[in-house]
């Protein structure tokens, strides 16, 4: 024991203190979530106490026809948005990182806007827009989507640049001239050698882009019509008049689809991804 | 080192300047089948930009690079007969050592799965990594990086290969295995154009030394007169300070 080495200012592991500290930031995180998926079980009407178990509210929430359609007018927003913000974020990136060409700073700079400008602002500029150019709202499912599909992609896809461009700071660019040198063409370069390099950055800059759509609110609020109501959009205007289970139970169907997708996309980068690490 | 002798490179007139920057000024070389050739001179003094042009990554501002009789001064790096061995070892972190053998050979040089394989482990032999086969790099050390790095570039059958200072990114321990792998190929009549600071070993292995100096060739010779004997006043300085570093 006595040739232990003294206890360093954050080791948190070997402080009593510490230790609590960060159990007690975990249930303060957690715990509201946790007591929401409780409730979603709660026998009760009314969202207070603990009556007993049942599943009735899901069985409720997935016969309520709006806000399953919420819900899937949602994954589908999400599941565009991220596929058009990857490969505009990713490509947006690799220019950024390989070109240099006259104005690059005014366009990083004007790219990373939709991430610092005010929601509301953004929210109000999109619906003004969108009036503005007449867009049509009366076009049949998935299309009426459109309008709340670019306002997402345009907040989304900086996220993903951002994330991309961190991970080709990294890339040795000596790998990509080797890859030519064996005989690759341009494209076979990018496929075979900078595109697995990136891919950590392309999977958590889809997640980023699923969850930042999924749940976005304030922008989707503007630019929603009345036959494109959004979950987050719908559970607003359920929470309006009373926080029942139901509305519990909505929110961890949600919660598990994150969940399950996030377990689905580290497990994806998984073994290869450790045995790259260098 | 005494195959045909006709010149497998001819470097006629060429400049490369980057901007208002001469980094090559007007080099004319020969470089024999066969021949080790080792570009020596201070740092800045043009001799990565040379070897950079002579790959296809760099293509000069004027002058002409011939490959093996024809005229590549334009060709891009992927369509020329010519590997290089790169100073941060280069091998692709996401594959093992076989895949980084394999790939090139099948997709580029069109050789079935197990030819390429068969080949690949030649080479792998070659350099003394057969058991490390199915490791990823970042499980080797850097000798053993630089060596897949040869190996992959071998296994594509190369008339020449070209090292932009294949040891300065090591390790001293580690510099010894690398150099081993480079004189058995120099034996083996590989023609291979090597830019070093490693000077013991290029005295020792090098068929023809030449010694830039802000982009002009200032002496060029067999390493006995370069290092024995220099000629130039510029060359003597500088083969002054590297004794002084130590590295001779």
């Amino acid at each position: 024991m006595f040739n232990r080495t003294p206890i360093a200012p954050l080791e948190y592991t070997r402080k009593l203190w510490m230790r609590s500290w960060v159990g007690l930031t975990m249930l303060f995180l957690y715990a509201p979530l946790i007591v929401l998926m409780v409730f979603s079980f709660n026998d009760s009407k009314r969202n207070v106490v603990w009556k007993g178990f049942t599943l009735k509210y899901y069985e409720k929430a997935l016969n309520n026809d709006s806000l399953v359609e919420a819900l899937v007018n949602s994954l589908t927003i999400a599941a565009l948005a991220t596929i058009v913000s990857l490969v505009i974020g990713a490509l947006a990136a690799v220019a950024l990182w390989r070109f240099r060409f006259p104005f690059k700073g005014l366009v990083e700079g004007t790219m990373s806007l939709p991430i610092i400008v005010p929601e509301i602002c953004l929210g109000v500029a999109f619906l003004i827009f969108f009036a503005k150019v007449d867009w049509p709202t009366d076009l049949p499912w998935p299309l009426n989507l459109s309008a709340i599909t670019i306002a997402h992609i345009t907040f989304c896809f900086p996220f993903v640049a951002m994330v991309v461009r961190a991970r080709l700071a990294s890339f040795n660019k000596e790998e990509e001239e080797a890859a030519k040198d064996l005989g690759a063409t341009e494209w076979q370069a990018f496929r075979d050698v900078l595109l697995p390099h990136i891919r950590p950055a392309l999977v958590a800059g889809a997640l980023l882009a699923f969850t930042l759509s999924l749940d976005d609110f304030v922008i989707t609020f503007f630019t929603s019509g009345p036959d494109t109501i959004t979950f987050p959009v719908k559970v607003y205007s359920m929470v309006r008049f009373s926080v029942t289970p139901e509305v519990n139970a909505a929110s961890t169907i949600l919660i598990l689809l994150t969940v399950i997708l996030t377990f689905i996309a580290l497990k994806l980068q998984g073994v290869k991804g450790i045995a790259e690490t260098h | 080192m005494t195959q045909a002798q006709q010149p497998i490179i001819q470097i006629r007139n060429v400049s490369k300047r980057f901007g208002k920057v001469t980094a090559v000024d007007n080099i004319s070389l020969d470089i024999l089948a066969g021949e080790f050739f080792v570009l020596l001179g201070p740092s800045g003094c043009g001799k990565t930009t040379l070897l950079r042009m002579i790959a296809g990554f760099e293509m000069p501002t004027e002058g002409q690079i011939i490959i093996d009789g024809q005229d590549m001064s334009l060709v891009p790096p992927n369509k020329r007969p010519v590997n290089m061995v790169f100073q941060s070892y280069a091998v692709f972190p996401h594959m093992n050592v076989t895949e980084n053998l394999n790939l090139a050979q099948i997709k580029v040089l069109g050789r079935s799965v197990d030819d390429a394989k068969a080949r690949g482990l030649k080479m792998l032999d070659r350099v003394g990594l057969m058991v490390h086969k199915d490791k990823f790099p970042g499980q080797l050390s850097g000798g053993q990086q630089q060596r897949v790095a040869i190996a992959r570039a071998l296994a594509m059958s190369p008339k020449l290969m070209l090292f932009d200072e294949p040891t300065s990114a090591l390790d001293p321990e580690l510099v010894g295995e690398v150099l081993k792998v480079m004189r058995d190929l120099a034996q083996g009549g590989m023609t291979m154009i090597v830019v070093t600071h490693e000077m013991g070993f290029a005295r020792e292995v090098a068929s023809k030394v030449c010694f830039l100096y802000e982009g002009v060739v200032h002496e060029e010779g067999p390493p006995a007169q370069i290092f024995g004997d220099p000629k130039q006043e510029r060359t003597r300085a500088f083969l002054k300070r590297i004794i002084e570093a130590g590295r001779l």
